[in-house]
């Protein structure tokens, strides 16, 4: 048959094709809306509009907008056309389109995409537009006018009519998804937030296939996840374009309620052979949200890359946590044991560690350390604290240990052996700062050590 | 230089550390000297604790509320203060994470989620997603005060 003809050779294009960003979905609908139907589906496809067994479908699926016109026998009949028109220019197609689309949208079809600029530019684009067999022709430039046009009616477009729109768009948005290809930017995120909050991308059932390819996804909240999003529109593309050769695009709006602020909900696209019930989407958005942030957890836990599977991944984490936790207790105690030992007047280190903070940089904190510490009298060991302060190369620990040693060989007489310090993760400015804080305590240490 | 092999040595360790890290190297420091000064006379086992809590509160401080964990970590924390003086007993309940438990033997076939729950802070009315974002960032933050903790140690303990 040849509809099915066209959806094959449609498939196989689709499946060739790879999605580089959302922007491209929007701008693929665009034209494919235009296709749909301004009310003359035979005229629509005299002009070769149609883009394939998907818009032949979207137009189905302009039922809705009272369009009532398509029909199995239309279909075929547009696809035939299709097939006669395939030798016409890629601009030529997408020009169709794109002036269909114009019509379309001033009888308030729906939302429809902006920035049609990247058709022409986008050469290969026209290579798999060509390769399209329901592709008409007529000039592309002349449709970024009045693409452009229409687009400022998508912002006063109907609103009950978006949904519908974007059940059209959503058939259209695979469609043009594929053709579009991985050429296109996928950086316009302005136009693409622009049709995200039009797009009615209500989860759609087609009674044929279940198959819910009219999702549209909406990365308003998830602009992160967009190459994400884009990975799964991949795959999605091809199922759109076989689901919308076999299917009838009968309007039938579901779930509409769930997503009636589009800004608030993820739209997401289902995969091929996925469920297509809202709850089943909803779950799967969860489960990839889930994915993504174990993912971040693996990178965090020690030793889990080898591991795979949730159930794994969390009888790590949940081990390293409480090891964690153990590590805790077990250094609380040994810092109960040894605390006595440590004599040093930490609020005024600590103070004067956050004014260093804000001055910030190293160099202020050694500067202005070493001008505090100049006044009070310096101790052989405390110069030689001072120094390695100056340096900027004590950290914590070696700053802390040279001022506990200090403190023991003033008291005990010893002296006091030089540490190198040792490569820690601590900053410099807390060291500089413990060091003047033991530089400005170690004399009275001293004095009540030696008492 | 040593500065620039510290430097290179601290790139990959500060990756994993919280951004909040001198802020709770600051409150920790403080909260271990004040509890070295103020309690000279108590047991090693009440410093001891003191100090796991002074870990834990300088942990959720330096955090702040930006972080439910951290949140409930403070409401425990704070409840646990105000009950300590009417009614010692009372702490028991606001019981701190991390407190030793008995290890149970049927703990695998819990639900991993609800264990993980127990034990990240303000964990129980979370579900799955957000419960995966704060252990992510109680990971993190409670990596960065062990290490804290053990630098302490090391400069302490010669």
């Amino acid at each position: 048959m040849d509809m099915h003809g066209c959806n094959s050779l449609k498939n196989e294009d689709n499946l060739d094709y790879t999605y580089s960003g959302n922007s491209s979905d929007w701008q693929q609908c665009n034209p494919s809306i235009g296709c749909l139907d301004s009310g003359n589906p035979s005229a629509t496809v005299s002009q070769g509009n149609q883009i394939g067994s998907t818009p032949c479908s979207s137009i189905s699926m302009a039922d809705p907008f009272g369009a009532g016109l398509w029909n199995l026998s239309t279909e075929s009949t547009s696809l035939d056309l299709c097939k006669d028109k395939l030798q016409g220019s890629s601009n030529q197609i997408t020009g169709n389109s794109m002036s269909i689309g114009g019509t379309l949208l001033q009888t308030g079809s729906g939302v429809l995409r902006p920035s049609l600029s990247h058709f022409p530019s986008d050469s290969a684009f026209i290579e798999r537009a060509a390769r399209f067999s329901c592709f008409g022709g007529s000039d592309l430039g002349g449709m970024m006018n009045p693409y452009s046009a229409a687009q400022s009616q998508i912002p006063h477009s109907d609103a009950s009519r978006e949904s519908s729109g974007a059940q059209i768009q959503k058939n259209e948005i695979n469609m043009m998804e594929a053709v579009r290809g991985a050429s296109l930017s996928t950086t316009d995120h302005g136009s693409k937030e622009k049709d995200n909050s039009h797009a009615a991308a209500t989860i759609r059932k087609r009674p044929s296939e279940g198959m819910a390819l009219d999702q549209a996804k909406v990365a308003s909240q998830i602009s992160g996840e967009m190459d994400d999003d884009n990975v799964e529109l991949e795959q999605k593309a091809e199922q759109n374009s076989s689901s919308a050769a076999t299917s009838r695009p009968r309007g039938k709006q579901v779930k509409d309620g769930n997503e009636s602020s589009k800004e608030d909900f993820i739209h997401i696209r289902a995969r091929r052979g996925q469920a297509t019930n809202s709850h089943s989407l909803a779950e799967r958005v969860r489960r990839e949200k889930i994915n993504e942030r174990m993912k971040l957890l693996q990178d965090l836990v020690p030793g889990c890359s080898k591991v795979t599977g949730k159930a794994m991944m969390l009888d790590e984490i949940i081990n390293y946590v409480q090891s964690l936790q153990q590590q805790v207790e077990f250094l609380s105690m040994k810092l109960a044991a040894i605390n006595p030992r440590l004599d040093i007047d930490i609020e005024a280190v600590l103070s004067k560690y956050v004014l260093l903070q804000t001055c910030n940089g190293p160099s202020a904190a050694m500067g202005s350390s070493s001008g505090i510490v100049r006044p009070p009298p310096l101790h052989a060991s405390q110069q030689g604290l001072a120094q390695a302060g100056l340096s900027g190369m004590i950290n914590l620990p070696d700053l802390l240990r040279r001022s506990i040693n200090a403190q023991m060989t003033a008291a005990q007489g010893y002296k006091e052996e030089p540490k190198m310090q040792v490569p820690n993760a601590w900053d410099e400015e807390l060291h500089n700062v413990l060091q003047m804080a033991y530089n400005g305590t170690v004399n009275l240490n001293t004095h009540r050590v030696q008492q | 230089m040593e500065s620039k092999s510290s430097d290179e040595n601290c790139n990959n360790p500060n990756s994993e550390l919280h951004p909040s890290k001198l802020m709770m190297a600051s409150h920790f420091l403080r909260a271990l000297f004040r509890i070295q000064h103020t309690t000279t006379d108590s047991s090693f086992a009440g410093r001891s604790r003191k100090i796991r809590r002074a870990a834990y509160a300088s942990m959720a401080y330096s955090v702040g509320t930006k972080r439910s964990w951290s949140s409930a970590l403070l409401r425990k924390l704070r409840s646990r203060s105000r009950l300590r003086s009417p009614n010692p007993r009372r702490a028991k309940y606001a019981a701190l994470p991390g407190k030793p438990r008995v290890a149970r033997p049927q703990q695998r076939e819990m639900d991993q989620a609800q264990v993980l729950r127990e034990l990240v802070p303000g964990g129980t009315s979370m579900d799955d997603c957000r419960l995966l974002e704060e252990t992510t960032d109680f990971v993190r933050c409670l990596s960065t005060q062990v290490r804290l903790m053990q630098a302490v140690v090391d400069s302490v303990s010669i």
